[in-house]
């Protein structure tokens, strides 16, 4: 690769070919002040500040400009620093900044550049003009009033997110950033992910959950992994004595964006459930408290005297918690599953009888983002996993076809090229454009010929031929399998399916902690004797309900009440999410760590030490 | 000896007197400043509220009314160094938030439809009238001196007087500088 040579402030620099000067500044640590580019988001040079003087003649700014062998750049000259007061002061002047009561002062890029630029007045009068405050939304308050149109958080919206919700509107002095087609934040097609917060500059984007809760200087900062889904994003997490302040996304200069969703950014912070702090024993009616001494000798009491007992535990759980969990239920006999475990072990099944060999999984889902084609079965994964979701539309965007089949509403419906609806069973839909690739496109005609006559044809043969016509086609398209579908026929389909076409293939499962792919789990008895329910931070899992309802005598150990908790004979405390260290396995079976960001609020300092003296206890 | 103390008047525009109040945050330096300068007037450590001729003339606030542009004014003709305190007189502050509505409308709201039936707007010679606009100061008189913060820090304002008073004009830097 060619360099090149050129000067900055008397320094020699040697920079690759094609570079901007602002790059090459910065990887020589000579800091360029800027507001509209970021690193996860492409640079469109709209702010201007980060002028430099170039050959003692122009100003220009140094995102735009390529080096170029021999140029002279200087970046602190008293003509730069002026140049730079001024758009500053423009910018500010333009808008209705507010330190004094503005939720981002001392957390502001404007603010700290006013004071790095030692504006103390200003030369010209101030505009005033009228903005609304958009607090419609349930987490976040837009105030364009502090908004400098630098347009980090349409980019991240549409770079990142995939999502496109924001655009600039208006011309000249009225031209602002608008939602949709100017409908109100909270009552349009944000998916309330919080990424165009997290870039924001200023405070016109910000968290109404964690306002004036205390600046990030004053918060303790741990880095850990969400665990609200198997994506396993790294999160910046701030907390201030003891309390959730603020949740990010970190890896920001990674592929990912360093994206959050809902579930991973603002639950948390927002979670008003009671937390459970006693042992609770309910015996006819009456409710008893127990110190949890008494507590894990009732419980392992109850575990000795019983003979089928169903363990279950969330999949939201730390590798150390479950491992810990699974050895004190084994050591009582117990039948053990977690959350999502099913379906894996449906799959396994699967793919031995077809001998699928692990090649055609995809290794890093962002590979998403390369796919000529992507098939998608059921599309709760907007819920389910919002980042995947994320990396579907940024593909869509990008021109990759999407085609998605599910029973209900495509929740893809404006970046997909081809939406199927068709209920359950999608088996006969898979089964079918199976055979269509096996005997021939003609052979379309015959199927539902036939299939007609004996009236059991609910697929429309034309969504068979998209689907064969969309992965003949292409050479590489990844099918993703969203973690609803839990028959084995339609797993079986879909995975021959992928070996027919040398499709790369997308297994959702609802656990987390992808350790379920480790940790040896088996369907457990429906109507125990005992069932012990390990709950995590995410709601109530079905599963877990039937077998509290169905057991003579239940367990629930949880960190918050729930309709578990009010249920179950023996309550529990555990640990929340953000109290456990531990390390959690992600979709790409990536080992992660997760950290305590805040001292456990309940008795139990550790659940490893309380399952070690429960499986003692035999 | 007295005599040739810097004389130094102090007075507060449309404002909350927050600057005068962090002012006295200075605590024991008040008693050597004692020793350094003569107050001339300061509404909040003397009675006197004329502004006579003095080397340093501090102004804390908003300009929102007749009275504050006379004052200022006075100030202003009156004084060697004026120093705007705080950031009502250094950017307009929190009161150039009424910048966005017509005064009528906004005295109206006030005085008559959240009053009785017998509220007006008050209405007296006596009652300066409100500008147009709320200003800072330098949209009126020139300023020679800059200390902005909401308000401006014990330790700011120590730090201001003492490069007064060693005959310099204070600059706060970006470590100093907090709005």
């Amino acid at each position: 690769m060619t360099t090149v040579k050129f000067n900055v402030d008397g320094k020699e620099i040697i920079a690759q070919e094609g570079m901007t000067v602002m790059d090459a500044c910065e990887e020589n640590g000579i800091d360029i002040p800027k507001l509209c580019k970021h690193e996860a988001l492409e640079n469109v040079m709209a702010c201007r500040l980060c002028v430099v003087e170039v050959d003692d003649k122009r100003i220009i700014p140094s995102c735009g400009l390529e080096v170029d062998e021999g140029l002279d750049i200087k970046t602190q000259t008293e003509k730069v620093r002026k140049h730079r007061r001024m758009i500053l002061e423009l910018v500010y002047r333009c808008e209705n900044h507010y330190c004094m009561f503005c939720e981002s002062d001392g957390d502001c890029e404007l603010q700290d550049l006013m004071y790095e630029y030692e504006i103390d007045h200003f030369e010209f009068p101030r505009m005033f003009p009228e903005w609304p405050v958009d607090s419609s939304h349930d987490h976040i308050i837009k105030d364009n009033n502090r908004c400098i149109r630098c347009g980090r958080c349409i980019r991240a919206c549409d770079e990142v997110v995939g999502n496109q919700t924001l655009s600039l509107g208006g011309r000249g002095i009225t031209n602002n950033v608008v939602v949709d087609s100017g409908q109100p934040l909270g009552d349009s097609t944000c998916t309330s992910c919080g990424m165009c917060m997290q870039v924001c500059p200023t405070g016109a984007l910000s968290n109404k959950h964690s306002m004036f809760k205390g600046i990030k200087e004053e918060c303790e900062l741990t880095n850990s992994t969400c665990l609200s889904c198997s994506i396993g994003c790294g999160t910046d997490i701030y907390t201030r004595t003891g309390h959730l302040v603020e949740i990010e996304g970190s890896d920001m200069d990674k592929e990912s964006g360093g994206q959050l969703c809902e579930r991973g950014r603002f639950k948390p912070i927002t979670d008003r459930g009671k937390r459970i702090t006693n042992v609770i024993y309910r015996e006819n009616g009456e409710e008893t408290e127990l110190s949890l001494e008494e507590g894990l000798e009732k419980a392992a009491n109850i575990l000795r005297n019983s003979n089928e007992i169903s363990a279950f535990a969330s999949g939201g759980l730390t590798c150390e918690a479950l491992d810990a969990f699974s050895k004190a239920m084994r050591a009582h006999g117990a039948l053990f599953d977690i959350v999502g475990a099913k379906r894996y072990r449906f799959e396994t099944e699967v793919k031995r009888r077809i001998n699928m060999i692990e090649g055609h999984f995809v290794q890093d889902v962002k590979e998403i983002m390369k796919a000529e084609n992507i098939l998608l079965y059921d599309t709760s994964i907007y819920h389910t996993h919002p980042i995947l979701a994320s990396y579907i539309r940024r593909a869509a965007s990008n021109g990759t076809t999407l085609m998605t089949i599910d029973a209900y509403e495509d929740r893809f419906w404006n970046h997909a090229d081809k939406s199927i609806t068709i209920e359950s069973p999608k088996t006969q839909l898979t089964r079918l454009v199976n055979q269509v690739i096996k005997e021939g496109k003609a052979s379309i005609e015959d199927l539902s010929r036939v299939s007609s006559i004996l009236g059991g044809l609910r697929v429309h043969p034309r969504d068979v031929m998209e689907i064969v016509n969309l992965l003949e086609e292409a050479s590489y398209d990844i099918i993703i399998i969203g973690c609803e579908i839990i028959d084995r026929w339609s797993l079986r389909h879909i995975f021959e399916l992928a070996k027919l076409e040398g499709s790369y293939v997308i297994s959702l499962n609802k656990a987390s902690n992808q350790y379920i792919r480790s940790l040896e789990t088996e369907g457990v008895y429906e109507e125990p004797e005992v069932a012990y329910i390990l709950a995590g931070d995410e709601e109530d899992h079905e599963d877990m309900m039937k077998l509290v309802e169905n057991a003579d005598f239940s367990i629930v150990q949880s960190s918050k009440n729930s309709k578990l908790t009010e249920l179950a004979d023996l309550v529990i405390p555990s640990l929340s999410m953000y109290e456990r260290n531990g390390t959690t396995i992600d979709i790409d079976g990536d080992k992660k760590e997760v950290k305590k960001a805040i001292e456990p609020k309940v008795e139990m300092k550790s659940e490893i030490a309380f399952f070690e003296e429960l499986a003692n206890k035999r | 000896m007295g005599k040739n103390k810097p004389k130094v008047a102090t007075a507060c525009m449309c404002g909350c007197s927050g600057c005068h109040m962090s002012f006295l945050d200075v605590d024991e330096f008040v008693k050597d400043l004692a020793e350094l300068i003569e107050f001339q007037s300061s509404h909040v450590i003397m009675d006197i509220k004329d502004i006579d001729k003095v080397d340093i003339g501090i102004m804390e606030g908003t300009i929102t009314n007749d009275e504050n542009i006379e004052v200022a004014k006075k100030m202003r003709e009156n004084c060697d160094i004026l120093v705007a305190w705080g950031d009502c007189a250094c950017f307009g502050g929190i009161m150039t938030m009424r910048n966005f509505e017509q005064i009528d409308k906004i005295l109206k709201e006030c005085y008559v439809d959240k009053g009785d039936e017998d509220s007006v707007v008050p209405d007296d010679d006596l009652i300066p009238t409100l500008t147009k606009k709320a200003k800072s100061l330098d949209e009126v008189i020139e300023v020679d001196a800059y200390i902005p913060g909401c308000p401006p820090s014990a330790e700011i304002i120590r730090y201001g007087l003492e490069k007064l008073l060693e005959g310099e004009i204070p600059k706060l830097d970006k470590d100093k500088l907090r709005y």
